[in-house]
């Protein structure tokens, strides 16, 4: 055999060992390919060059990024948002590690309902606590009194929104990180005499150290890119991502807001990057099996615990309860009388209906989001080809969470407002909601079913080869039911999230599909705050029954399908 | 052995059932497969038995075509086999992990293949119901994998795919992931199943006492090569070169030098028949521990005085560790009832000695 007659009778011999699932998963691969191509680098491009142009759509290089640079505005936004985002992720992750550390390295008593609690500020919009805020320490704030000097309105509101913003996300970070310990270890630490405080750096901190960095950086981001925190409670206190919104919605000046977007975009990119390498180090170090900790009780640490986690709960019900409140006053502070006439939204430009359009928008994000995901995380993970290709889709399919939401969905923006673009008939209609909601959400559930499917081992699929079985009947029939659990999380996910969300979609919406979340920001512009947190209130509701209603089918659906998981009882 | 490629296509008596020729594959820049060929008889039990990496479980997953090899040829029966896509080859493969499905019962899962090549509700039944009780898992049909035990998992894996009356058996290191007890028994069932039913099985193993027990041959693989194909028989004691006699059982390996019909070992000189390494030049000697004999007094076959070290009481022999006034170490195995008549300890010295039938001598 001479080398150069090998390739070809590769080749010749790989596509005769075809199996006929292949060629299906070969074109939804291409199929994938294309979506990602359409949602994230086609708009994406579609923004950079709009940053390189001037109004008139003339080619003007980098001048509109020197002129930002120079301007007033950027060094002050730029300092703010910097400030801003590093105070709140100074304040979050210890607050975050101490309430972990407490689920689950601590005996003090009530911890499923404290760990329950660290799901419900996923239920409440952040604006909604930015509201709250408003209501407690604003100029007729109930708690006012302690801080009389200083405005909530700037940055010191948005920092504390923020913070009780990103809290529960920090929280599940950490948690993952602390729950994965070896008891092995401590035991080992232990019998060398190890005490509490080397045993904390030597054996603890190690193993959470990616968490606690992760948890760090993710904060970062969330409250460098969000905006609408700062919109309701910043004040005249200026940010990058208020910026943006400014340029393009209060003077029209798309240029200078893709301008600044690349500006947004370059900290979340960095942070990304950082965020691979170190997850590429992590996941060496996880390895073998560990044996569960056990946590003997310790009065005086449990104590601490239950004090703590009593305080953080009490604030996140104080948050809940006032912005409750002030939804069903009659008029603050003067007449606390309880009214629901805060729920009937006649101004001008809100309503039901933009309740409605949320629901809509919501179902329907998570329920194509689930399909689409999981479908694209069984490419990634279980064809047995194309290996390059399905490394690409991964790192695109990840991608989104690089990209703020704002800076998404002016990108979706531009993309269907050119003149020439072949997605134009998008415009103005609930899909181009759905899709920039589902395309900014992406990478999160892309994960979780990444794991999931990991968990079910490779060979699975080998097996139904060998089994004469076509791809999508083991798909249907073993991979599916398999991840049942996981693909109930997606979907919740999807759903909680599109409800709360508003970045991503705060440039696409008309009246027509202006959805809760936008008709908050536009109540509270107008000055019916407690419309706006009534408005706020209803996301609320309907997040917490989507999640009661989820926690039911969840539980009948696995007790039908996942008996699998429970051990043997007892012959 | 032939040379494979001559006789690929001849369809006589004694053609092989699975001829491997010249079997290539590379990842990226490391060749796991070089040029592997070799041929497996109808009914026969062959194990793929090498180190890890040494590219055993590869070939498996070639000829499950599971992987593509890069060059080569698989002909089963005369008829081209590398060409086909895995459903199209009639195997059955059966993992390490067993791969079970998380969420179907016993049953579920051994009717599976049967089920999604639409077999009558009936004939997969029966199938199913007999199947489970030549493997003895009646009483667990309505379990899922997790309520099972290692064994029993494993036993439902073997059912699931014998369910497709495969006309080739592939094993990837079945047994590896029990405990002894366990894998000793269904070591025992399974050559058991396997004569019963005449099956074509390839097993991969890097347990050379499973492959020893279980093969009708081994195939011995070391870096991507055969290093030997023989019965358990012909690789124990004429290995064909030092890496097979290294793996397969224990032995004294050593550097010697050739001298003729002699070879020097540290300050011995030991007897060897059949050595065709030149004069002087440096060799690998090998000497199984039960050929190394033991004596109290100089004999005829003694070459070098040692003291006697740790011993082993391994049950039906003695293991000792012995060490020569050059220092170099020995192990000989001696039968219960020799040391029994004998007895020595720890401390004593005693004559080695070995025939020269025994001597094995590689380049």
């Amino acid at each position: 055999m001479t080398g150069a007659a090998l390739p070809a009778r590769t080749s010749r011999a790989a596509r005769a060992a075809q199996e006929p699932g292949d060629h299906l998963l070969r074109a939804l691969m291409v199929a994938y390919a294309l979506l990602l191509l359409a949602c994230v680098f086609m708009p994406m491009g579609a923004l950079l060059q709009r940053s390189l142009l001037d109004s008139s759509g003339a080619w003007v290089g980098l001048a509109n990024y020197r002129k930002y640079v120079e301007s007033a505005a950027f060094l002050g936004s730029l300092r703010n948002s910097v400030v801003v985002a590093t105070a709140s992720a100074f304040i979050v992750v210890p607050l975050a590690f101490a309430y972990a550390y407490a689920l689950c390295r601590s005996c003090m008593p009530a911890k499923g309902l404290f760990r329950a609690a660290v799901y419900v500020p996923l239920l409440i919009p952040g604006i909604l606590k930015a509201i709250a805020l408003i209501y407690l320490f604003g100029n007729q704030g109930l708690l006012k009194f302690l801080l009389p000097d200083t405005p909530i309105y700037g940055p010191l509101g948005v920092i504390a929104a923020s913070v009780m913003w990103t809290f529960p996300h920090a929280v599940l970070i950490v948690l993952v990180s602390l729950l994965n310990a070896d008891r092995r270890l401590y035991q080992a630490a232990e019998v060398l005499g190890a005490g509490r405080w080397r045993t904390f750096v030597h054996v603890t901190w190690p193993a959470c150290r990616y968490g606690v960095t992760t948890a760090f950086l993710s904060v970062f981001v969330m409250v460098f890119t969000d905006f609408g925190i700062a919109k309701v409670i910043g004040g005249d206190f200026s940010l990058l991502a208020t910026d943006i919104y400014k340029e393009v919605v209060g003077q029209q000046n798309f240029e200078m807001g893709a301008v600044i977007s690349v500006v947004l975009l370059l900290p979340s990119l960095l942070v990304f990057a950082l965020e691979r390498r170190a997850a590429g180090r992590q996941s060496v170090q996880v390895t073998g099996r560990s044996l569960p900790l056990v946590v003997r009780p310790d009065r005086l640490r449990d104590g601490a615990c239950l004090a703590f986690c009593s305080m953080v709960v009490g604030a996140i019900a104080l948050v809940l309860g006032i912005a409750q409140f002030a939804a069903l006053v009659r008029f603050w502070p003067y007449n606390l009388s309880l009214t629901l006439a805060n729920y009937t939204f006649d101004m001008q430009g809100a309503g039901w209906e933009n309740f409605h359009n949320s629901l809509r928008m919501s179902t329907w994000a998570a329920c194509v989001g689930t399909v689409v995901v999981f479908t694209g995380a069984y490419l990634v993970e279980k064809a047995r080809f194309d290996h390059t290709l399905r490394r690409t889709l991964h790192l695109a399919m990840l991608l989104p969470m690089a990209i703020p939401g704002l800076v998404l969905g002016l990108a979706y923006l531009m993309f269907v407002n050119r003149p020439d673009s072949p997605a134009g008939w998008l415009y103005g209609g609930m899909a181009i909601l759905v899709i920039s909601t589902v395309t900014h959400l992406y990478s999160v559930p892309h994960l979780t079913a990444l794991t999931a499917l990991k968990g079910l081992g490779r060979e699975i699929e080998l097996v139904g080869l060998s089994l004469n079985t076509p791809v999508w009947h083991l798909f249907r029939t073993v991979t599916v039911p398999a991840c049942a659990a996981a693909l109930l999380d997606i979907w919740l996910y999807l759903f909680l999230r599109s409800m709360t969300t508003l970045s991503a979609i705060i440039f696409l919406y008309t009246s027509q599909t202006k959805v809760a979340a936008i008709a908050v920001i536009h109540v509270d512009e107008t000055g019916f705050t407690a419309s706006a947190a009534a408005m706020a209130m209803l996301i609320v509701y309907a997040c917490f029954v989507v999640r009661l209603l989820h926690h039911l089918v969840s539980q009948a659906l696995l007790r039908r399908l996942q008996r699998w998981r429970e051990p043997q009882p007892a012959a | 052995m032939d040379a494979p490629a001559a006789r690929t296509a001849p369809a006589g008596a004694e053609a092989p059932y699975l001829c491997v020729a010249g079997l290539h594959k590379r990842f990226g820049a490391t060749t796991v497969l070089h040029e592997v060929s070799f041929e497996v008889a109808e009914g026969e039990f062959v194990c793929f038995l090498g180190p890890s990496g040494c590219g055993k479980t590869t070939l498996l997953m070639c000829l499950a075509g599971l992987e593509q090899a890069d060059g080569g040829s698989i002909h089963k029966r005369g008829a081209r086999l590398d060409r086909l896509p895995p459903s199209g080859r009639d195997v059955g493969i059966v993992f390490q992990s067993y791969a079970l499905f998380p969420n179907l019962t016993v049953v579920d899962n051994v009717a599976f293949g049967l089920r999604s090549r639409r077999r009558p509700p009936g004939e997969v039944g029966r199938t199913v119901a007999g199947l489970l009780e030549q493997l003895g898992l009646q009483g667990h049909e309505a379990k899922f994998p997790s309520q099972l035990s290692g064994g029993q998992q494993q036993r439902v894996a073997l059912a699931r795919s014998l369910a497709m009356s495969p006309s080739l058996l592939l094993l990837d290191e079945p047994l590896s992931a029990l405990d002894a007890q366990v894998r000793a028994r269904l070591r025992g069932e399974l050559r058991e199943l396997q004569t019963r039913l005449g099956l074509t099985t390839l097993m991969v193993t890097h347990d050379q006492e499973e492959a020893q027990s279980l093969s009708d041959r081994i195939v011995l693989m070391n870096q991507g090569r055969i290093e030997q194909v023989g019965t358990p028989w012909e690789v124990y004691n004429r290995p064909a070169n030092a890496f097979v006699a290294a793996f397969v059982g224990a032995g004294n390996l050593h550097e010697g030098v050739a001298d003729g019909a002699r070879v020097r070992v540290g300050a011995s000189e030991l007897p060897c028949r059949g050595c065709r390494a030149a004069r002087g030049s440096s060799v690998h000697v090998m000497i199984r521990p039960e050929d190394l004999l033991l004596s109290a007094q100089r004999g005829t076959a003694s070459f070098a005085p040692a003291r006697v070290g740790q011993l082993e009481h391994l049950g039906a022999i003695v293991r000792a560790h012995l060490r020569g006034e050059d220092g170099i170490r020995w192990v000989a195995d001696v039968p219960k009832k020799v040391y029994a008549a004998h007895g020595f300890a720890t401390g004593d010295t005693l004559w080695l000695g070995v025939a020269a039938d025994d001597v094995r001598v590689f380049p």
